[in-house]
């Protein structure tokens, strides 16, 4: 699969890099981002529903892609 | 001129494009009323605190003590995982895969970043990184040479592409010479990177 968002197949990012001692929270938005996402899970997972049961889903690669801020 | 190719004579902000596109998320949440601060702060400090990669050395190290856990943790992996108080939040399933002589397993989420964080936590960056998550499939053992893992050329490499309903919790070879260990000092041996199969739990004369 080498659809936008799976990088199965994809080559060419280079090794991969470790950093070390790294932090839990790379940016003060991180923390946000995190419990909006746990929050979004429910939504989610409706998404998921609605999608071809055999397909992949993370919801994760759903949520940037369809800005729900263009809903309210 | 930006990163992604063209100007933004107008574009004053410090902020990059997903940042503000979090902190835009974040208001309407606050507005709408499905978070609030506090139970914000409680949710990080539980991920600062409570959760985390020791949660997955327990099960590690409870089933390299205890058989009938062990075969527990393979008939049916999340009932077992669950019965020492760890749970995921959205329900998904998870699934221990053993390593042994015969077979490696090596855990990456191709499409984004899906990972047990009810028994590892946060995932670490390299592992939502595209270099990660491109080549964990088509060249498992080259990734793993990165992480200083070179396995023996007749151990078969297993992949497993986790998705938002199913996770993956590798459980490493218990190091030799551990004969004896209480489980406390099994768990110190099993790193975070044991549990998604880019190491190997670490041998017991350079545990800390």
């Amino acid at each position: 699969m080498n659809g936008g968002a799976d990088l199965g197949g994809m080559m060419g990012f280079g090794p991969v890099v470790q950093e070390e001692d790294e932090p839990l929270f790379h940016a003060p938005g991180r923390p946000a981002r995190l419990v909006s996402w746990w929050r979004l899970g429910p939504v989610g997972s409706g998404i998921s529903m609605l999608r071809d049961p055999r397909a992949r889903i993370c919801i994760r690669a759903i949520i940037p892609a369809r800005p729900i801020t263009r809903s309210g | 001129m930006t990163s992604h190719g063209h100007d933004h004579d107008s574009d004053h902000s410090h902020l990059t494009e997903t940042e503000a596109r979090v902190r835009a998320l974040e208001s309407l949440l606050s507005a709408k009323g499905y978070i609030d601060s506090a139970a914000v702060d409680r949710i990080i400090q539980t991920y600062e605190t409570k959760i985390g990669p020791r949660n997955g050395a327990h099960v590690v190290a409870k089933s390299w003590v205890e058989p009938e856990f062990e075969a527990w943790l393979r008939r049916d992996s999340a009932a077992a995982i669950h019965s020492l108080g760890y749970h995921s939040r959205q329900g998904e399933h998870i699934e221990a895969v053993f390593n042994s002589d015969e077979v490696h397993h090596l855990v990456v989420c191709t499409l984004c970043s899906c990972y047990p964080w009810s028994v590892l936590g946060l995932p670490p960056t390299w592992y939502k990184s595209p270099p990660f998550r491109s080549r964990a499939v088509i060249d498992p053992r080259g990734v793993l040479a990165e992480f200083g893992v070179t396995l023996d050329p007749a151990t078969r490499v297993e992949v497993h592409d986790s998705t938002a309903e199913i996770r993956y919790l590798v459980i490493p070879q218990r190091p030799a010479g551990t004969e004896g260990y209480s489980m406390e000092q099994l768990a110190d041996l099993v790193t975070r990177n044991a549990m998604i199969g880019t190491g190997l739990a670490r041998a017991p004369q350079v545990a800390s």
